[in-house]
């Protein structure tokens, strides 16, 4: 009788708020943003297989990822943190460089690291803060990396070897776990709701958290590199040419895309 | 008295005589005529010309009234009409006349003639020399110096061979020390090499080759010692093969990427450039563009293409053999021109079109929003009411998305009261279609406020209405 006098009362209030229905807004879709051959940063609105590039949102980037909810773009001499329109929101000063990013699983930022210093920055939800000394990573060459928590990060290194995921003690930079990635070549990707990118002949594979592999068709230009451009779709960018290419991960809707060309 | 007469008579002559002066000009320099002249020598079947000039040098008038020729192997080429005036010598050219005589000695001799000029008489002398007479194989008309040696029409790229022989008819050997032939689009001689010894009665062959590689005109000069043989040929540009728009699909269907190649009905024999322009027909009332149909390199919508021999597919920049593009989110027909060569008439045409379709859903997603809600007369807790929020990225290519219907469902996949929710959005659509640069693409995000146990909501399905029909999503799982 408790369950049910509950139900019932849940399914009047459900009915009062749909009668009280009224909050709806159109806007044109957003894709993501993606970095183009000069740095700049530009929005990619539509939906797959009907892009519209944007002018300009941010000129002068070294580095950029946007997870759908935010960016991160990397300057010479700073860390922006944007929201979901491009505007920018925090900043702090940062190693010179490059950078690869990370997000939390809900799209928040969640890391960067710099390789030139070999060092790490964690988002406390307001700003980035430095990690320990992470001195420890200065000699591998890290291809890209994933927030674990506040404490732990991911990251995939390249090895004469070949590639290997390695667990990192953010705040002293100890590598805690590694493990090899038999048959996962350059570029790689980790991907914030856990999924790992990486192209093989065929095209684009993602290999799910629990193992599930989805191989996107496509014919890759021979030099590549993989970034995240919104939620659920990575850039790849010709490293010989500057074309840029759009991959679709969400599950169900995998597929490979041209980008209409950044006309300058 | 009479004697005077006479020789008053005799005089007159004399003084008319005096006002005409011959000269054989060589084109740049002049030479006086007395009352021998030599024109040189000419092989049997050659000829050389001779320019004689013919100035008056009298302070008056004077006509010129007789000019003959008396003399085998000798004739006039060009001569003036008789009578003709020549004006009082003042240094100017209508003073002068000239006039031209052939020498075409028909065999090795010495040859003479009387070329009578008013009162002038002159002998003219010209030798007919041994030398090899150049033939088309398969012919015996020999070739005569200067002739004109025309190869006719060949398609550029293609090449045309003819066989010459070079044959000594007299009874003592002959040398050709010179044999070239110097211009562009020939080729040769192929097959003989000078300096050439030829035997009495001997022939050798050698081949000329014409090689095309426009549709212009050529010209070339094929030199026997001190002959010259002017050879001709018309290069002709074959037809550029049949060309034609393919799709790489063609189905026509909006937020579709396509790609667009023209392969040709033949290999091409010749270049070509030109432009495959992309134009847009809506077929929306008021809407005019999709800015998203563009290609997706180079300019938005025009492609430069060429051709070059052996081509079987026109390209693109870049060497690409097809170009991809995108169908937008509008209804209409996307249309593609091939031109080439500057011709504003298409040498291809085709057309997509996009006909009018339902709500073409892309991504739907649902989440829940726990909200600070307290319900009364919830035994042991609180429920946590919210928002549940849908958001849509889709796109109508008819502009016209009116109705959309919500429906959700609980734990146990039983719709939840009051069942379907419509919703009638016309007004947003038509005012955000208005207005929009991405076409017929839009996201929708619809908040449904909830006081309650707003976690028991699992899944929902939508279904947008526009003109075409209606689309209903599958259900979809509600998040948090």
């Amino acid at each position: 009788m408790k369950e049910f006098a509950k139900f019932s009362a849940f399914l009047a209030f459900l009915s009062m708020a749909a009668a009280a229905w009224a909050q709806t807004a159109l806007a044109p879709p957003q894709v993501g943003f993606i970095q183009d051959g000069h740095g700049q940063i530009h929005p990619v609105n539509g939906v797959a297989g009907n892009f519209l590039l944007g002018g300009p949102a941010a000129t002068k980037v070294l580095s950029a990822a946007f997870s759908g909810s935010f960016g991160l773009l990397k300057s010479s001499s700073a860390l922006l943190v944007t929201d979901s329109r491009g505007h920018a929101i925090a900043g702090v000063d940062a190693p010179p460089g490059l950078a690869l990013f990370a997000f939390s699983a809900d799209g928040s930022p969640a890391l960067a690291y710099f390789p030139q210093t070999a060092s790490f920055r964690v988002w406390d939800g307001h700003t980035f803060q430095a990690s320990g000394d992470s001195s420890a990573l200065a000699k591998q060459a890290v291809l890209s990396i994933a927030a674990l928590n506040s404490a732990a990060a991911t990251i995939i290194v390249q090895r004469p070897d070949g590639l290997f995921q390695l667990g990192v003690q953010l705040s002293t930079g100890a590598v805690v776990s590694q493990m090899s990635l038999p048959g996962v070549s350059a570029p790689a990707l980790l991907v914030a709701n856990g999924a790992l990118v990486y192209r093989d002949a065929q095209g684009v594979v993602v290999r799910r958290p629990n193992g599930a592999e989805n191989h996107i068709a496509a014919h890759l230009p021979a030099s590549v590199a993989f970034s995240q451009m919104g939620q659920a779709w990575l850039q790849v960018t010709d490293l010989g040419t500057g074309r840029l290419y759009a991959v679709s991960i969400q599950p169900g809707s995998e597929h490979y895309y041209t980008l209409p060309e950044v006309r300058q | 008295m009479i004697s005077r007469v006479l020789l008053a008579a005799a005089l007159l002559p004399l003084s008319a005589l005096a006002q005409l002066q011959l000269f054989i000009f060589d084109g740049s320099s002049e030479t006086p005529v007395g009352a021998l002249a030599n024109v040189g020598t000419a092989s049997p079947g050659d000829s050389v010309v001779t320019r004689f000039r013919v100035r008056n040098t009298g302070t008056g008038p004077a006509t010129l009234q007789t000019l003959s020729l008396a003399g085998t192997g000798f004739s006039f080429s060009a001569v003036p009409s008789l009578p003709y005036i020549l004006a009082p010598y003042t240094g100017s050219a209508v003073s002068e006349v000239e006039f031209d005589v052939t020498f075409s000695p028909t065999g090795v001799a010495s040859y003479s003639a009387f070329l009578l000029v008013n009162a002038i008489n002159v002998i003219l002398q010209g030798t007919g020399t041994p030398s090899a007479i150049l033939t088309l194989a398969g012919s015996n008309i020999p070739f005569a110096s200067g002739a004109i040696i025309d190869f006719g029409s060949v398609a550029s790229g293609s090449t045309k061979l003819l066989t010459f022989n070079l044959s000594n008819t007299s009874t003592s050997p002959e040398t050709v020390t010179v044999l070239s032939v110097t211009g562009s689009g020939f080729k040769g001689p192929i097959g003989a090499t000078a300096p050439l010894s030829l035997a009495p009665g001997q022939t050798v062959s050698f081949q000329i080759e014409f090689l095309p590689t426009s549709g212009q005109a050529s010209q070339a000069t094929l030199a026997l010692d001190q002959r010259t043989f002017t050879l001709t040929g018309q290069g002709l540009s074959p037809p550029l093969p049949l060309a034609s728009i393919v799709f790489g699909s063609s189905v026509g269907l909006s937020i579709q990427q396509n790609n667009v190649s023209i392969p040709l009905a033949a290999a091409s024999q010749v270049s070509a450039t030109g432009t495959l322009t992309m134009t847009f027909q809506s077929s929306v009332p008021g809407v005019t563009n999709d800015p998203a149909i563009e290609f997706l390199s180079g300019p938005l919508r025009v492609a430069t293409v060429s051709i070059s021999p052996g081509d079987t597919t026109a390209m693109f920049d870049g060497g690409q053999s097809d170009l991809a593009f995108q169908t937008g989110a509008t209804a209409g027909a996307i249309s593609f021109a091939l031109t080439l060569n500057g011709s504003t008439t298409p040498a291809a045409e085709a057309s997509l079109t996009i006909a009018p379709a339902a709500v073409n859903v892309q991504t739907v997603t649902a989440i829940h929003l726990l909200g600070p809600v307290n319900v009364e007369g919830v035994v042991g807790g609180v429920d946590a009411g919210g928002e549940v929020d849908v958001s849509i990225a889709a796109a109508d290519n008819t502009y016209s998305a009116s109705q959309l219907a919500f429906t959700f469902f609980d734990k146990n996949g039983a719709p939840i009261s009051p069942g379907v929710i419509d919703v009638n959005t016309a007004s947003d659509f038509q005012s955000y279609f208005a207005t929009t640069q991405t076409g017929g693409a839009f996201a929708l995000l619809a908040k449904f406020p909830v006081t309650g146990d707003v976690t028991q909501i699992i899944s929902a399905v939508v279904a947008i209405t526009n003109t075409i029909g209606v689309t209903t999503t599958q259900q979809i799982l509600i998040g948090n």
